[in-house]
């Protein structure tokens, strides 16, 4: 609940910068991807540089973020370090504020996402494990992942199912 | 029990607490899900596979079309990688680490993971590579299609199996969650009911100390002791109404005020502060805890008055206070003055009482002196028979009123605590004998009958004190008679078997009589000082109203006990029992009255006022064979003292110009002929303070008015000065030896041998015929003359007692006073005998 008035807060907040970011994104319009595409995201954006909306690379994932989690996982043995752009760093550089995110992985497993749901830093989308890019064997080459040692919320069922690995789509919808 | 209460709690919220822990892990697991849908993985494991193996199929059915190649491979390379994605999970993923330990499960997995890495190699091939191998690539799919199958169905079973466990523990904890549960309602009910006592006993303790403090508010408030508390520096914090009240200040007003300014007076408020700076600086304390002192007070008009305080100190809250309890005394005081006062008036109306009976001792037993000693003197002149039995009567009426008055002074003594009780051997009998004798005269005027006798075998001698015996017996058939007329009076004696703690027998004395009686609401008062009986028997009677209160004292005195019955109307009987002791008769003693062994011819001063007294001494002396001179009073008594030698000095206390204390002091003080001789106090005052003042001047012995003659003898028989046996009077009343010396040296010894011969031949014969005068008959002729020629010859021989009654004999037979003359001869007689003895003695 603490969690959804704080994020409704937020989306208040960012709603009020919205013209500001707006101006700001057209002076700042997406770019090209240059390398091989990781991430197609479509559907209700405003920021977008292929017609079916936006369109990431590796180059471009990284120049977003270079967030870090050290955290194990339920499917890995060991300590993992991930690195890789939040959610909710994404979403603000598509100037997404509201809706559900549905993601979907290489082989088709889709989930969906309520934006309301998406913290500041979790999850995120992970593009190295342990400073390496992730192979489509190993779940890559993207995977959404969480915190799960930092917080009793990211070891639940919920946030479980929402850990997608060899994510290549995201589309919003509302 | 509180303790024993909040330990149970303790030690059930530590068990609560350690148990809860248990139970928060247990949920927490719940909560933070460890396995992602196993059931899901482990279908998509299959799933996949499946996917895998359809691509691979598509292609070996395709063959060797080129163009659609490309896709179709991109597809292959793609499943496959998702297929070892998913048994690589399969292979690291924590959850399955335990089914990893399963043979059914690790060995199938084992043949799949063999199979991609064996065919890794094949994927990543290029396509035309790939192509060529894409039916052995077929064909090892297939070969582990029952391995995968078998991976699948051994993780799901095992997964049941734990789902089941999973249930079973998720069941535990909840039964543990209930407990718990259980357990901290039970701890919440044990805090509560511990809360709750506790809250009830704080209600209690609250509600006790508004009583307490009520009730103390009360105290204070209707105490009639005010009631100040003062802090340390002596400023008020409480006045309680009582306070208010002696001071009349209000408690509001004086609250916070310096207890010194508000009811301590100004002349006193200087110290007040010295001791209370004493006290603040150095803790000297004077009054705190002290008791009660009397202080000043001032109340708030200014009046300063009397106050009791009492001064106590108690710690509160850290610091001193002073309680102070205050008592307006004004009344008290004031009645103590009122008291003082009437005591000063009581001690004077006391020594008013007592200066009354000295008076009065002094003012009945002088003229009783002079009764007592003329009766004295009565006695041994000629006496009929029925002369004699009046002048016993009289002399023992007169002695009785003289212990009336010894009884009114006994007052004296016994309030002085003196009364001295002297046992000695007395005949009861002859005692009770000589009361009836002396009262029958007062019997028979009001035609009463008295007598007494023994009740039971008799106890005449007893040892007792006979004189307060006799007082107390007088008084109550004295009392018997005045209030009976024309009755009988008994005295009764009895000896009583009982004795007392001395083993003494017990004599019983009842008088009794048939008189008035006595009314009952009187019995209880009679033996009261001053108690008469009512207005109508006063007038009967009369009375000081002392006598029963001194019987009763006499006889408690003498250990015994006195009471009274009586019937109004019939009579009553008083009796008392005393304590007495048988006691053989006595030896016959000699009558030492009768036989004086003193001697004679002493030369006395008697220094007298009185000159019935003076004359009675006078006689007495003379009639013993002493010279007497007489002065008048004190201070001639001095100058006659010291200008002349005497044997003795009678002294009277009582004297115009100076008195007999004053007058001795004088004489024993000068250097007179008789300094030293000795000084006989005569006196009415025998109050024992007035004896030992006569001693301490220096007076050597005592007589009591009425002189009697035993008593004159015995003190001069005690008092002759030794220290001058061989001097001899110089001159006796009686015969003048100068003159008998100087008519012997004129005449010479035969003539005066002579005449003296024919000198008591002529007196003999003359008294002779005198003698022969008759109770009726007439004076014998020229009587007159005849005693007037034998004064003159007396006078030759220096009789000077003879001529004296010879003369007086003369002027009596002139003027033919015949009863007169008669009276005179015995003892003209006498004086002859004794002047006729003297002048034999003075031939040789």
């Amino acid at each position: 609940m603490k969690r959804r008035v704080t994020s409704f807060i937020a989306a208040g907040f960012f709603g009020l910068m919205l013209p500001l970011t707006t101006e700001a994104q057209a002076a700042d319009a997406l770019p090209k991807p240059t390398g091989v595409p990781l991430l197609e995201v479509s559907g209700d954006i405003k920021v977008k540089n292929g017609v079916r909306g936006a369109v990431f690379d590796l180059q471009m994932l990284r120049d977003l973020a270079e967030h870090e989690y050290v955290t194990t996982t339920i499917w890995t043995e060991g300590v993992q370090t991930f690195t890789g752009v939040p959610l909710a760093v994404l979403l603000d550089r598509l100037d997404v504020e509201d809706g559900t995110l549905m993601a979907k992985a290489i082989n088709d497993y889709a989930i969906e996402i309520p934006v309301a749901d998406i913290d500041p830093k979790a999850p995120m989308v992970a593009y190295m494990m342990n400073g390496k890019e992730m192979s489509r064997r190993d779940k890559g080459p993207l995977w959404i992942v969480f915190p799960y040692d930092s917080d009793a919320k990211y070891r639940a069922e919920i946030a479980y199912a929402r850990s997608i690995w060899q994510l290549d789509r995201i589309a919003v919808v509302q | 029990m509180a303790t024993v209460l909040g330990g149970g709690l303790a030690v059930l919220l530590a068990v609560t607490l350690v148990f809860s822990r248990d139970v928060i892990t247990d949920l927490e697991s719940l909560n933070s899900a460890n396995s992602d849908n196993v059931q899901w993985t482990l279908t998509q494991v299959e799933v996949e596979y499946l996917r895998m193996a359809q691509e691979i199929s598509s292609t070996v059915a395709t063959g060797s079309v080129e163009a659609e190649n490309a896709v179709l491979l991109a597809d292959l390379r793609r499943s496959f990688d998702v297929f070892y994605s998913r048994v690589g999970i399969l292979q690291n993923s924590p959850i399955f680490a335990d089914l990893r330990q399963d043979e059914a499960f690790f060995v199938p997995l084992g043949q799949v993971a063999a199979f991609l890495e064996t065919q890794v190699a094949t994927i990543d091939a290029p396509d035309e590579v790939l192509v060529s191998r894409i039916n052995s690539l077929h064909e090892a799919a297939r070969g582990i299609e029952g391995d995968v199958r078998e991976v699948s169905v051994a993780g799901l079973s095992y997964f049941a199996l734990q789902s089941d466990l999973g249930r079973e523990e998720i069941a535990l904890t909840l039964e543990h969650l209930a407990i718990l549960v259980g357990i901290l309602l039970l701890a919440l009910t044990g805090v509560s009911l511990f809360l709750l006592s506790i809250n009830r006993q704080m209600r209690f303790r609250e509600a006790e100390l508004t009583e307490a403090n009520d009730r103390m508010n009360t105290i204070l408030s209707t105490s009639l002791d005010g009631v100040v508390v003062t802090d340390a520096e002596g400023r008020v914090l409480e006045f309680n109404r009582a306070a208010e009240q002696i001071f009349q200040r209000d408690a509001q007003s004086v609250r916070g005020l310096r207890i010194g300014d508000v009811v301590v007076p100004p002349h006193l408020r200087e110290l007040h502060d010295a001791g209370m700076k004493r006290m603040i600086d150095k803790g000297e304390r004077r009054v705190v805890g002290k008791g009660r002192v009397q202080l000043e007070g001032m109340r708030a008009n200014g009046e300063v008055f009397p106050v009791e305080l009492a001064l106590q100190s108690a710690m509160h809250e850290d610091s001193e206070i002073f309680i102070a309890f205050l008592r307006d005394i004004s009344q008290r005081v004031a009645d103590e003055q009122e008291l003082i006062e009437a005591r000063d008036k009581a001690l004077l109306g006391e020594k008013a009482k007592a200066d009354i009976l000295t008076l009065m001792s002094h003012e009945i037993r002088t003229p009783l002196n002079g009764i007592l000693g003329n009766l004295s003197l009565l006695e041994d002149t000629r006496l009929s028979g029925r002369q004699s039995v009046y002048l016993h009567n009289m002399q023992i009426s007169g002695k009785i009123l003289m212990q009336h008055v010894d009884a009114v002074l006994d007052i004296e003594s016994f309030e002085a605590g003196k009364l001295q009780i002297v046992e000695a051997p007395v005949d009861l009998g002859a005692l009770m004998q000589d009361i009836v004798d002396g009262q029958s005269g007062s019997a028979a005027s009001r035609g009463n009958d008295v007598s007494w006798r023994w009740v039971g075998p008799p106890a005449t001698w007893v040892l007792t004190d006979g004189p307060r015996l006799q007082q107390v017996l007088l008084n109550l058939v004295g009392n018997a008679i005045k209030f009976s007329e024309n009755g009988r009076v008994i005295v009764e004696a009895e000896v009583q078997p009982e004795v007392d703690k001395q083993k003494r027998p017990l004599v019983e004395f009842r008088v009794s009589d048939s008189g008035i009686g006595i009314p009952e609401a009187d019995l209880q008062r009679i033996f009261d000082d001053f108690h008469t009986s009512d207005a109508s028997f006063g007038r009967r009677a009369g009375g000081t109203g002392l006598g029963l209160g001194i019987a009763r004292r006499l006889v408690k005195a003498m250990g015994g006990e006195i009471g009274v019955e009586s019937v109004e109307g019939h009579g009553c009987t008083f009796w008392f029992r005393l304590p007495m002791a048988t006691t053989p008769e006595p030896e016959a003693v000699l009558d030492d009255v009768r036989q004086p062994d003193h001697k004679r011819n002493q030369r006395i001063l008697v220094v007298e006022d009185n000159q019935i007294n003076q004359q009675v001494i006078r006689n007495m002396l003379e009639r013993e064979g002493h010279e007497a001179v007489c002065v008048d009073n004190g201070r001639d008594g001095v100058e006659m003292a010291s200008e002349h030698r005497f044997d003795m000095i009678f002294m009277d206390i009582s004297m115009p110009v100076l008195d007999g204390i004053s007058a001795t002091r004088e004489i024993r003080n000068g250097s007179g002929l008789s300094s030293d001789v000795p000084i006989i106090a005569v006196s009415a005052n025998v109050l024992p303070k007035d004896q030992k003042r006569f001693f301490e001047v220096g007076m050597t012995g005592f007589v009591g008015k009425p002189l009697t003659l035993e008593q004159l003898r015995s003190v001069l028989g005690a008092a002759s000065p030794s220290e001058h046996p061989e001097e001899i009077a110089p001159a006796s009343s009686l015969v003048d030896p100068a003159q008998i010396e100087e008519m012997r040296e004129n005449v010479g010894p035969e003539v005066f041998a002579t005449f003296l011969t024919r000198f008591i031949g002529e007196t003999d014969a003359l008294l002779d015929l005198w003698d022969t005068i008759g109770e009726t008959g007439d004076l014998p002729e020229d009587m007159a003359g005849e005693a007037h020629k034998i004064a003159g010859s007396a006078a030759v021989f220096g009789a000077v007692a003879l001529r004296g009654a010879l003369l007086s004999i003369e002027e009596m037979a002139k003027d033919s006073e015949t009863a007169s003359v008669r009276e005179a001869l015995p003892e003209l007689k006498r004086i002859w005998s004794e002047t006729r003895e003297r002048l034999e003695a003075s031939r040789s």
